[in-house]
Parts: structure tokens; sequence; C-alpha cells
């Protein structure tokens, strides 16, 4: 299982004022603002942290079904400091590894289990307007056109639902399902795709 | 004390600028979510916590922000918080 997230950072700029008084101390652990208020770039280490939390908290989501959504209890430590690409870990009842990868356009981050191996493929999916509506429906063609070109089947055999409380599934045919996260803000989407599973049916 | 409705307005007044379904939004009820139904940026939810608690003049602690996730829980969440306060 995988969880993902992206932060397109001119929105999050724009829409999301983490100077706000009261702001940092709801979503960052005493350790996590110590390095933002320690970082040369501190714009860019709180949505780091943030995007870590987020694709963590996808991932518990799955695997749980517990939708309780308590930043401050998901702990951050960065493995190295904040570069290009940028190995984490966080602890939210159990342990989590993140691969982030930062450009000056956005940060996107894929969250998988520690103690596994992290095969997983993750797109950038850069949009051309902001209407949400248009996002999903363009985010999800590519996930097909994707799947399609991997499992060369045809694109109407690949279905994209959603379960009850909200978590995207990804099927192929009738016999083959494949762990599937979707992220999207701003002007940039992404998804992540695990390896595929057999399903049980 | 706010009836019912007036909190339902209250908090569409708080919610309205992070909101990304406008439809849905058109249509709130207490089991509208904020994040599956509204489509609210969960890095927003923060901030509505902290409208709440500047449009009621009460402390919305960690505790109760993860209770946050729909409208109707939300009430409660600021109900509670208010009979505390009185």
């Amino acid at each position: 299982m995988i969880g993902n997230d992206i932060v397109d950072l001119a929105l999050a700029k724009r829409e999301s004022n983490w100077r706000r008084r009261g702001y940092l101390d709801k979503i960052f652990t005493p350790h996590e603002q110590q390095l933002i208020h320690s970082a040369n770039d501190p714009d860019q280490l709180v949505w780091l942290l943030w995007s870590m939390k987020e694709s963590a908290y996808k991932l518990a989501v799955r695997r749980t079904g517990n939708r309780i959504f308590a930043p401050s209890k998901i702990g951050c430590h960065l493995s190295e400091p904040a570069s290009e690409t940028v190995t984490g870990d966080v602890f939210y009842h159990e342990a989590y590894r993140t691969k982030s990868v930062m450009t000056p356009q956005y940060i996107s981050t894929v969250a998988f289990a520690a103690n596994a191996m992290p095969r997983y493929t993750q797109v950038i999916v850069p949009f051309g307007t902001t209407d949400y509506g248009t996002h999903q429906y363009q985010i999800r063609e590519q996930i097909r056109q994707h799947v399609s070109g991997l499992f060369d089947t045809p694109e109407q055999e690949i279905l994209i639902s959603k379960d009850s409380i909200g978590v995207p599934l990804l099927t192929v045919g009738n016999s083959v399902s494949i762990p599937l996260s979707i992220s999207h803000h701003g002007l940039y989407g992404a998804f992540a795709i695990g390896p595929s599973l057999l399903s049980k049916n | 004390m706010q009836t019912k409705d007036e909190l339902i307005t209250t908090l569409k007044k708080i919610v309205k600028p992070y909101v990304q379904d406008e439809q849905a939004f058109e249509h709130v009820t207490e089991q509208t979510d904020f994040i599956n139904d509204l489509k609210i940026n969960s890095a927003n939810l923060v901030d509505i916590a902290l409208d709440v608690e500047e449009e009621f003049d009460i402390v919305i602690d960690n505790e109760a922000m993860e209770q946050m996730l729909t409208v109707g829980s939300s009430m409660d969440v600021i109900n509670k918080k208010l009979a505390e306060k009185a």
C-alpha cells in the first residue's frame, strides 16, 4: 500500500499562511517546528514536512480505515538535509518511510511501510487549468493510459473507483487490483501506483 | 447560544473560502464531509479550526480538531467547547 501527496508551492504560498498564530502548533511537533525555524528556506520545509505527513496519513487511512485527522501526532524525521530528493522517516502508530521530490514549483511525496521495498511509480501531471473537475478527469485519463500500457490492456478494462471512505481503487480486468494514491493541488496532480496484487476473487 | 440553523450558517461562512466543490456546498447538510464532499484541501482544515477559534472565542485543541471532518462533527465540537466555556 502507498500514499502520496503533492503541494503546489505557488498556491500554498497564496492560500495557506503558516505564519498565522497557532497554525504551526496545530500541525507540527516541537522537533519539526525547530527544523522549520532553523531552515534556510522555512516555506520549503513547512511544505516538505506537510507532504510527508499527508502521504503517511493517507497510507494510515488505507491500513486502518480510520480517518481521524491528527497531523501533530504524525512525527517526521529527515534522514538527510533537504535537497532535491529527500528520504524521511514518519511515525504514526506504525513506522513509514517517505521519498520526496522538491522542485521550485512543487513538492511531491510517496509514503510506504518502513519494512517494505519501495516499489512504486509516481507520475506528475501538470494541469493547464485550475478547475477541480477537469483535474479529476485529466488525472484519471492519465492513470488509465499509464496502466493500459503497463498491462497491455484496453483502457475500458481499467476501472478507477472509490470505497466508502474515499480511498481510490484501481482494478485491471476482473483479476488484478493495484494500490493507487491520487493527489492534486493547484496546477499539479500526481498519482502513485504500487506493485499489482492478484485480487482474492 | 446559536440555534442549530444559525450555527450551520456561521460554519458555512467560515468554510466557504476553502471549498472547491461549489455544487456540493449548495447542498450542505450535517453529514457533509469537508474533504470527500467539499474537496477542501487538508491543509485548510487547520485554517478552519483557527477560524472557528476566532469566531467563537474558543480553543480547539488538537484532540478536538481531529474530529472536525464533517459539518456535524464540527458543530458538536463547537457546542462542547462553548458549553465548557459557559
